[in-house]
């Protein structure tokens, strides 16, 4: 397809109609200054070849002229396979698609609306959007790799159906064109049952087998549960065979069982009969014996209280006779006994003499160890004051005395040993002048280390020291010098006056300097310390343990104590107690007092028992006499109800009668008894035992009717639904339904195994032909770059993936990694060799709105020559806001874009 | 004595093996039994005897019950029917139907029964399971009988010993003393002669064939008794009415295809024929639109049809299509699912290829290049 023309109205920047064309089957230049509506002129084109007239959104709303309501409309003429076109569409307000073919030199209108679209866009085997305007590169079909939009040149990815479409176009090369119609037809059949991604379709438009599917699984449903019902049913008529059998053995053992417990209950009837007859002799045998029992009895008890009675009687009578002699030896005892107590309690009141001599006693004693206490105290109290005494003396002395210790006392001894060694040491390092004077002399000291001027009598001696040298001169006589070694003087005075200086620091706190002075002070001061230790010491043995004050206390109280006793003793002042004397005579009244009431109250005991023996016979006596007197009281009551009215002689009649009666009846008895012993064990046990057993079969039996019934109804339920039925025609479905599916899978499998093995056989085809695509760039990128990349990489989409530079020995670089520039390239000639493969002949436009921006003017020189060599197959349409680069291209065709706007709105001003 | 022999009309049996006929099949086999009742009339049939399995299970519709009790019924003679063991009897049997009381001509044999019937007496027993090693004429003496004496079993002659399928001795008749003994249990007519060469014991089959592949189903035996002691006259009569096809052919050449074809448009009464075409051998080039002929009239004219051309392969040698296929693309593929379909391929196939679906596709891709080029 080629461009003739396009015109543009109502459309952004183009109020009025614009007209661009009649454009050159080979190179157009279009070129205006920015903001012409180059870009524009190409959006116009897109949306006339690619949208559909009724595209509406706010994308498309930006097609309309600013400030203005006019609707954007574009018409285009082109040329497709030898036929000359027109398309004219209108969007938004009142949108239209109209199509037009040249017919005998006039536009003829033979499509519009959507077939209008449909037709344009299968031109370019573009596929529209699902909403909105098709600005993606995507949706341009076999123009995407045609087309590209202002300075965008890149091409990562052929998107289908133009990726399709190369690889058709690629395979054609190698299959016959018939073969294209096969694919087809076999994509549809795929299509028709599997998902682009090779999944089995689902829903209204699945396959068949889907459906099928579906059905078989509810048949299997069905079929699975008549199974189980005809299974229930095969279970339920077994078991009630076995109860109906189980059932009629119950039966026949329960009528066995009933008939041995008739008989058996009968036996029990008879045998009960004999026990009752046995019972009535028995019971008869015991009336007898009772009626014996009961007379001889009477005559027992009649004769017992008549014996007892009289017993009672004599008894009586012999206590009544003694009493009165027994109460008065009584009442003689009991005022013995109480002359006995009124001594007694006059012996009880001299017990107040024992306790006075014994509080007497325990005073004394007191009293003496009070004393004892207070002079014990006293004593020690006295020692420990003079103690405390005397250490506080010696304490206040050896605080006034300051004296070294023996550490410091050594340390006192080492520097005053030092000290002295050094002014020894020193003392010899110095050189001795002597003058023995022999006449009255004045010495002027030079140097010395006394350098003072000295005057000495005849005879006198003058001593000069110093070092290293001794200088004196004596008027008139000359000066004198003495020296000798002078090697480490000033060293040796230095260690003197170190040792003074640590000398006299060591004595400085002492009252003295001397070294045997201050010995005797720390003699002195150790003997303090001892005296104070041992003060210490014997005071803590005095006490013991004991606080003084605690002892003061104990002191005062022993005081206050032996005054009070001698309050009540004043007599002790003067003559202190003897407390042994005061014990034993303490002692000797209470052991006479306790003889007199020990006396006493044996006397009183004595009479009191004597009473008391005789109160107790009199009381004996009397309850004896009480006792009699009820026991004849009862014996008679006895007697009295025992009475039946009858003589002895009647009543011993009577008893041999009841004896011979009651001898009668056991033999009855005994008879009886032979009688049931005759008959043998008890039946009544197995009678109830049959009875149990009956019962049990009894219920088993019912038991068994029970669930029989029970199984019988659930059969009849079962057999209702006529489960074979049912699952005869569900395993006829069943089969059916497999069947069917089988067949449909293997329909289903084969087309998509031929398929897929077709386009496995096509990838691998187009593969092998993408070599060709690969090659073709490489040799326009040698072109365009001189050389410099090895080759190009083409990724399975088609688009440029990289470059591999010379000087990268094979290693790929991504495309981001190049120049922008060299980027621009490398899509342009991976652009160019697809365009030469997806379309062998036939004319193509081909549009790039300002794509090279970035390459240098060396390479565009190529570019210029390789447009011009694709102008050859392609009509190129270039839009451009540098008409100057492509001057050398001398068969473009140049528009001036700006120059038409201009003339549009001048023919338009005109006609207004 | 006069009468109609059958047995194992299974009624209500599952025809999984038809599909969707499978309806159709149980309706004929009631629609047969009238027709035994037809036929027990025409040739004056004293009773009939059904040697057990009339129902296909005991779990079948009652409905069918009632249907079987009323075509029986309808026989204006007595008839005598043992259960076999698709349908013993149990608690729960058909045999519990009321339609079986209702009519006073049916008489359902209980446990070794001696039964008088027209002209002599039946010895007769229905069983009780499914399974039993357990002979079910063992049981009848009828040496002493004088007047022309019968029996009547299900089971199984000849069967392995210890299998618990009623084995039947094969001089069953004879160690019975009867006249005649009228089997059921086999589908197809079966008849034992004695030693003397008397045949004493048939089984008279279905009187509907049940499957493929069955013969000499679809039978009554009339059987005819002068008197005690003659040899039976036993006289099969057709009842079935479905006509079960098995076409089993090798195809070699194109011819082949043509001639069955032909032979399956001749069939007379394809709504009461069940087909089953299987086909084996190589498919002929050109073939495909005869095959494809063939399944249509084969699943769509007949009441039943199954086609199988599964292990049809395309002829290896005749691959001439292939060659003459334009190089490239579709070449490549048809090459490769030729090989595929041959089974002995050894090369590496994709998930699903096996020879049958690759036959099935290089079918398919043949039948496409046809019609491209139509």
């Amino acid at each position: 397809m080629i461009l003739r023309r396009i015109a543009v109205e109502g459309w952004q920047r183009f109020a009025n109609r614009v007209e661009l064309g009649p454009l050159g089957e080979g190179l157009n230049i279009v070129h205006g200054p920015n903001g012409t509506g180059k870009s524009t002129l190409f959006l116009a084109l897109r949306r006339g070849l690619c949208d559909s007239h009724k595209t509406r959104g706010d994308a498309m709303k930006t097609l309309c002229t600013w400030g203005r309501e006019l609707p954007p409309q574009v018409t285009i003429d082109f040329e497709h396979e030898g036929t000359e076109y027109r398309i004219c569409k209108q969007f938004l307000q009142g949108a239209r698609s109209e199509l037009y073919r040249l017919e005998g030199g006039h536009f003829v209108r033979f499509q519009e609306g959507p077939a209008a679209d449909d037709f344009a866009r299968g031109l370019l085997k573009a596929q529209a959007p699902a909403r909105g305007p098709s600005d993606g590169r995507e949706h341009w079909g076999l123009a995407q790799m045609l087309w590209a939009t202002q300075g965008d040149l890149a091409l990562e990815k052929l998107a289908e159906p133009a990726r399709v479409s190369l690889q058709e176009s690629l395979g054609r090369q190698m299959t016959s064109h018939e073969a294209l119609g096969l694919e087809r037809r076999l994509a549809d059949a795929y299509g028709r049952a599997f998902t682009a991604g090779g999944k089995l379709k689902t829903g209204k438009d699945g396959p068949r087998l889907r459906h099928d599917q579906q059905q078989l699984d509810e048949w299997m449903r069905r079929r699975d549960e008549y199974r189980q019902k005809l299974e229930r049913y095969e279970h339920a008529a077994q078991r009630i065979q076995m109860l109906l059998a189980q059932s009629q053995q119950s039966a026949t053992q329960l009528q066995e069982k009933q008939a041995a417990l008739a008989e058996t209950r009968q036996r029990a009837d008879t045998y009960r009969a004999a026990v009752a007859a046995r019972d009535q002799r028995r019971t008869e045998a015991e009336a007898a014996q009772a009626r014996f029992h009961e007379i001889t009895s009477r005559i027992e008890r009649l004769q017992s209280a008549r014996h007892e009675y009289d017993e009672c009687q004599k008894q009586l009578e012999q206590l009544e006779q003694e009493i009165p002699s027994i109460r008065t030896q009584l009442e003689q005892l009991s005022a013995q006994h109480d002359e006995a107590n009124r001594q007694a309690q006059q012996v009880r009141q001299g017990r107040g003499a024992v306790e006075i001599a014994e509080q007497r006693a325990r005073l004394a004693m007191d009293f003496v160890h009070q004393q004892r206490t207070v002079d014990d105290l006293k004593s020690t109290l006295e020692q420990v004051h003079r103690l405390r005494d005397e250490v506080n003396r010696a304490r206040e002395v050896r605080q006034n005395l300051i004296a070294p210790d023996a550490k410091e006392l050594a340390a006192l001894r080492t520097a005053h040993a030092r000290l002295a060694q050094a002014k020894i040491r020193y003392e010899q390092s110095l050189v001795t002048l002597e003058i023995q004077t022999e006449a009255m002399v004045e010495v002027e000291v030079q140097d010395a280390e006394v350098a003072t001027r000295r005057a000495a009598l005849a005879g006198e001696k003058l001593t000069f020291r110093g070092s290293p040298e001794v200088i004196v001169r004596v008027p008139e006589i000359g000066v004198l010098r003495a020296y000798g070694p002078s090697d480490n003087v000033e060293n040796l005075r230095r260690d003197a006056s170190e040792a003074e200086a640590d000398w006299q620091r060591l004595v400085e706190r002492y009252p003295c300097r001397d070294l045997e002075a201050l010995q005797e002070l720390s003699t002195q001061a150790a003997e303090l310390d001892r005296q104070i230790r041992d003060g210490l010491k014997l005071g803590s043995d005095l006490l013991r343990g004991r606080k003084l004050e605690k002892l003061e206390a104990e002191y005062v109280e022993a005081t206050a104590r032996i005054a009070e006793i001698l309050q009540s003793e004043p007599a002790w002042q003067t003559e202190p107690p003897l407390p042994s004397q005061l014990q034993a005579e303490a002692s000797r009244i209470k052991e006479q007092f306790v003889k007199a009431i020990d006396a006493a109250e044996s006397e009183v005991q004595r009479r009191r028992d004597a009473e008391h023996v005789v109160k107790t016979r009199l009381l004996r006596h009397e309850e004896r006499l009480t006792h009699l007197r009820d026991q004849a009281r009862k014996a008679k009551q006895r007697m009295e109800s025992a009475s039946d009215g009858l003589s002895d002689a009647e009543r011993e009649e009577r008893r041999k009668r009841a004896l011979l009666d009651c001898g009668l009846a056991e033999e009855k008895c005994r008879e009886a008894e032979k009688q049931l012993a005759a008959f043998g064990k008890d039946p009544l046990p197995l009678v109830e035992q049959l009875e149990r057993e009956t019962r049990a079969l009894q219920t088993a039996h019912d038991e068994a009717s029970r669930d029989l019934h029970t199984l019988q109804g659930e059969l009849k339920q079962i057999l209702a639904e006529a489960p074979y039925s049912h699952l005869a025609e569900a395993e006829e479905q069943v089969a059916r339904l497999e069947a069917a599916i089988e067949q449909e899978q293997l329909q289903l499998e084969a087309t998509r195994l031929l398929y897929e093995t077709l386009m496995q056989c096509k990838r691998e085809v187009a593969e092998s032909l993408a070599a060709p695509v690969k090659q073709r760039a490489q040799k326009t990128l040698e072109r365009l770059t001189g050389g410099r990349f090895a080759s190009i990489e083409i990724s399975e989409h088609f688009g440029a993936a990289g470059v591999i530079p010379r000087e990268q020995q094979g290693q790929s670089v991504a495309l981001d990694q190049i120049s922008g520039g060299e980027r621009e390239q490398v899509h342009f000639a991976v652009r160019l060799a697809l365009a030469d493969f997806v379309f062998p002949s036939g004319r193509q436009l081909v549009v790039l709105d300002d794509v090279f921006t970035y390459t240098d003017s060396e390479r565009f020189a190529v570019v210029l020559e390789l447009l011009q060599e694709a102008a050859s197959k392609f009509q190129v349409v270039v839009l451009t806001c540098h008409p100057e680069r492509y001057r050398a291209l001398t068969e473009a065709h140049f528009f001036d874009l700006k120059a038409l706007v201009d003339c549009s709105y001048e023919a338009h001003a005109r006609s207004a | 004595m006069r009468f109609l022999h059958t047995a194992d009309w299974q009624i209500g049996m599952r025809a999984a093996h038809v599909g969707a006929a499978g309806a159709r099949v149980r309706e004929e086999r009631l629609a047969a039994a009238q027709r035994v009742v037809d036929v027990a009339h025409q040739h004056g049939a004293e009773f009939l005897l059904v040697a057990g399995d009339t129902f296909e299970d005991n779990a079948v519709d009652r409905v069918l019950v009632q249907k079987v009790a009323d075509i029986l019924a309808a026989f204006r003679g007595p008839v005598y029917l043992i259960a076999g063991n698709h349908d013993p009897l149990v608690p729960g049997s058909v045999w519990d139907h009321p339609a079986w009381k209702e009519h006073r001509n049916l008489y359902l044999a209980g446990d070794r029964e001696r039964i008088g019937v027209p002209g002599g007496v039946l010895f007769a027993s229905s069983l009780r399971e499914k399974q039993s090693p357990t002979d079910p004429s063992a049981w009848i003496a009828a040496g002493d009988e004088r007047t022309i004496a019968i029996g009547v079993a299900h089971g199984s002659i000849e069967s392995v010993a210890g299998e618990f399928d009623y084995p039947i001795a094969r001089d069953a008749a004879q160690r019975a003393g009867v006249d005649y003994l009228a089997l059921g249990h086999w589908h197809s007519y079966a008849h034992f002669p004695d030693n003397a060469g008397v045949v004493r014991m048939a089984y008279s089959g279905t009187h509907e064939t049940t499957k493929f592949g069955e013969t000499d189903s679809g039978n009554v035996l009339l059987v005819e008794i002068a008197q005690r002691g003659a040899p039976p006259q036993i006289t099969p009569i057709r009842t079935g009415g479905l006509v079960w096809q098995t076409i089993d052919r090798e195809v070699r050449v194109l011819v082949d295809l043509e001639q069955l074809l032909e032979e399956i448009e001749g069939v007379a009464a394809p709504a009461n024929t069940l087909v089953n075409v299987r086909l084996r051998g190589l498919l002929p080039t050109g073939a495909e639109q005869l095959l494809t002929r063939l399944e249509e009239l084969t699943s769509a004219r007949f009441c039943y049809g199954r086609f199988d051309a599964s292990q049809l392969l395309p002829a290896p040698e005749d691959d001439r299509w292939i060659e003459e296929l334009p190089p490239g693309v579709l070449r490549e593929v048809a090459a490769r699912l030729q090989s595929w379909s041959n089974p002995s391929c050894q090369e590496e196939r994709p998930e699903g290829a096996s020879p049958q679906v690759a036959s099935r596709a290089l079918l398919d891709l043949y039948r496409l290049m046809q019609e491209v080029d139509t």
